[in-house]
């Protein structure tokens, strides 16, 4: 069965994902200092964004077909642009009531403020700009549901292997046990900022090849 | 009313000599390696002057009480020392500073013990270790250097930051050309900021299989080895480097007065504080001598001291055990300690069962380049070459 | 009760004094048995991978070592492949070489490889082999590192 292959696409590759999504979503969780049930929340906020992602590429693999998979300047600078958001709102993120943090006074019982709503859409943010990344598990995805040969396939296939993948997320709310430790919350906050510098200067290498290169990258 | 136990680190000569003398067997066994060679004037000289300096300082620490202003003295000798004869050496092999393409695909690149940092999770995933150097055999090879690594941590914890790290007499160099800081406050918080870095390094290293922070950050290859720049990458690359050397290591250590790079950035520092946990020696504050005058605070070169700290009587994990604080406290309130021992008593014991694993590799660590360097230098006078 | 848990405390320092020197006396030894872990080798991506064949032509012996993965987890496409060429005395000034490094019996690339000045030229055949990543003389033998596919290694 073809949507099968997918999760085991899925289950077989997913590590590589969580490589990738662990310089992101690590020093989030970390500086968040919530508890394991809340960190549930934004880990799967974190895997909507990843799965909204995959389904925007499904739906465009199944429409343009193996053009996406060619190298092309259009989506070398989209890419781009995405790494270059994300890495604002990592540094972002990484100032955002840097000063509270390292005083230990958090206000665990915020309700759904304002600064609650902007943590949580980081959350599905970063989970979206992660997704898109272009590695090799991620191609031979793209390259299994074009085999499907209609979009709703394509959809389905990519459904899949993002099921596939996301078990490996599931020890990354258990950070949460750790929460008590002030110096964490500290820590993830440093690195967050330290992934988003990381996360502009690619971003910013692929913007800088893709205009200066005279043809496709 | 309770007795206070006056504790002083000074010791009495003659018992500073007898604690000296196994002392000097080992700095003769390692410096030496045998009988030693004082086969020309220039060896004869160069042993003699870095047995004796070496000899003197650990005398000193001893006689004196004072533990970190005669360390310092080594350390900073490591660091140029080694320096100088590791450049002097890649000149006279290559040519030049630089390494080539040739290096890289002949796996002969040095291991420095700041890999460590960035194989661990590679080596969990791929079974292998994701740098281009040689697995034994040559200098610095990859299983020579994570013996020592093992060994350390085992031994003396984040005390390798002050007593054995080939780098670190830099920024302790630097920190105390200036007698009072031009930058007094320092948000104590950004100590942490080296374990954000050991996180991310390790992270970006397993992910791209490329040891990443000595590639793109490593300020001491400013005064080792570089890569060839013959692109623009690796332009960036240097750009990078150089700033962080000159930024973290001589500009904000000589403003502020403390250990920026090595409190703030090493990846390896921020390991090796997690292996203190496993090592006997740390640092202790008997509270009852202690009067809260908060100097030690201010003393301590690596942010580890805080008021918190101080009224729960020991530092942060991030202690390096370099004993500055050890030396500024009025009241000998602080002192070496050996965990499960009582924190009261027997200061004289944990010192000397610290100071000796911890001068000793010091010795081990500066008395081949120490040697080979002052023969340099005569070189230098002689004939105006380092090089021949 | 404290005294008893002073003699280990006691006991452990003084192994860790003991530690120092001799992981430096015994250091050779203690690393040989170090290596004998698995994972003491160094990532096929530096060490050039295994070798996959030797043969001889023109008077030189070319080895093809087997591609070489550049991802961390599972398997993606592979990344580079290493040739290497040696003689029994000096190295001419000039190798001109088409290799087929799957040995499928389709040439994939050719080289031509100034040895004197190290200047390099690769033709793609297959479009699979994307561009030049390392070309020199190592010990006596020259080593060429092909990218294989879009991702060339920086």
């Amino acid at each position: 069965m073809q949507y099968s292959s997918g999760f085991l696409l899925g289950l077989s590759t997913g590590v590589i994902c969580l490589a990738y999504c662990g310089p992101v979503l690590l020093p989030y969780l970390m500086g968040e200092g919530k508890s394991i049930s809340r960190n549930i929340g934004s880990v799967s906020l974190f895997l909507m964004g990843r799965l909204l992602a995959y389904l925007i590429v499904a739906l465009v693999a199944g429409i343009i077909g193996s053009t996406l998979l060619q190298p092309s300047r259009t989506k070398t600078v989209f890419i781009a642009i995405v790494y270059m958001l994300l890495a604002v709102m990592l540094v972002l993120y990484g100032f955002h009531r840097f000063r509270e943090v390292c005083l230990g006074r958090i206000n665990h019982t915020a309700s759904f403020s304002r600064i609650r709503q902007w943590s949580l859409l980081f959350a599905l943010a970063g989970g979206f700009a992660t997704g898109l990344n272009f590695c090799p598990p991620f191609l031979l995805a793209i390259t299994g549901a074009m085999e499907t040969g209609n979009v709703a396939g394509s959809l389905l296939f990519f459904l899949m292997f993002f099921l596939g993948t996301s078990i490996y997320f599931i020890p990354m709310p258990f950070v949460g046990f750790f929460r008590r430790q002030q110096v964490l919350r500290i820590i993830g906050k440093f690195a967050a900022i330290l992934a988003g510098i990381i996360y502009m200067y690619n971003g910013m290498i692929m913007l800088l090849n893709a205009i200066t290169s005279k043809s496709h990258i | 009313m309770k007795k206070q136990t006056v504790y002083t680190t000074q010791g009495s000569i003659w018992k500073s000599i007898m604690l000296t003398l196994p002392m000097i067997l080992l700095i003769l066994l390692f410096i030496a390696g045998g009988p030693p060679d004082l086969s020309t004037p220039e060896k004869s000289l160069s042993f003699l002057f870095t047995f004796s300096f070496l000899t003197l300082l650990f005398f000193l620490i001893l006689y004196t009480g004072r533990t970190d202003r005669y360390r310092a003295w080594g350390f900073v000798a490591l660091a140029l020392f080694f320096a100088l004869t590791f450049i002097v050496n890649l000149i006279r092999a290559r040519g030049t500073m630089t390494f080539s393409q040739e290096t890289l695909l002949a796996c002969e690149i040095p291991f420095c013990h700041i890999v460590t940092t960035m194989i661990l999770i590679p080596i969990a995933i791929t079974n292998s270790i994701i740098f281009p150097g040689s697995i034994i055999g040559g200098f610095a090879s990859i299983a020579s250097m994570l013996v020592i690594v093992v060994g350390v941590s085992l031994a003396l914890g984040r005390g390798f930051c002050s007593w054995g790290c080939f780098y670190g007499g830099w920024d302790d160099g630097t920190s105390r050309i200036l007698r009072k800081p031009k930058i007094k406050k320092i948000n104590p918080v950004f100590r942490w900021l080296s374990f954000a870095v050991l996180l991310i390094i390790a992270l970006v290293s397993a992910m791209s299989l490329n040891p990443v922070y000595c590639d793109w950050l490593c300020p001491f290859k400013t005064v080792t080895e570089f890569e060839k720049i013959t692109s623009f990458t690796v332009l960036m690359k240097t750009v990078v480097f150089l700033s962080l050397f000159i930024g973290l290591v001589i500009i904000l250590p000589v403003l502020t007065g403390k250990r920026i790079q090595c409190a703030t950035f090493c990846p390896m520092g921020a390991l090796l504080a997690l292996t203190n946990k496993i090592n006997p020696f740390d640092v202790r504050i008997n509270k009852d001598s202690c009067s809260s005058c908060e100097k030690c605070i201010n003393a301590c070169p690596t942010l580890s001291l805080s008021k918190e700290g101080v009224a729960a009587g020991s530092p942060s994990i991030t202690c390096m055990k370099c004993g500055k604080c050890i030396d500024t406290c009025s009241k000998q309130a602080i002192h070496y300690h050996i965990k499960g021992t009582p924190v009261d008593k027997n200061y004289s014991w944990a010192r000397n069962l610290f100071l000796y694993p911890a001068f000793l590799l010091l010795v081990v660590f500066l008395g081949g380049p120490m040697q080979s360097g002052i023969i340099m230098l005569i070189n230098l006078i002689k004939n105006g070459s380092l090089i021949n | 009760m404290k005294n008893l848990i002073s003699v280990p405390a006691y006991i452990w320092a003084i192994a860790c004094l003991l530690l120092i020197p001799v992981m430096f006396i015994k250091n050779d030894a203690l690393a040989r048995q170090l290596v004998k872990l698995p994972f003491m080798k160094v990532h096929p991506v530096y060490s050039g991978g295994e070798q996959n064949r030797q043969y001889e032509k023109d008077g030189l012996t070319i080895t093809v070592n087997k591609p070489v993965n550049n991802t961390a987890f599972g398997k993606g496409r592979k990344e580079m492949v290493q040739v290497s060429f040696a003689t029994q005395g000096q190295l001419p000034d000039r190798i001109d070489q088409t290799i087929d490094y799957d040995f499928n019996n389709k040439p994939d690339f050719s080289l031509t490889i100034n040895t004197l000045n190290g200047e390099t030229e690769l033709i793609s055949i297959n479009p699979v082999v994307r561009s030049l990543w390392a070309s020199s003389k190592v010990k006596e033998i020259w080593v060429v590192r092909v990218n294989l596919n879009n991702k060339p290694r920086p």
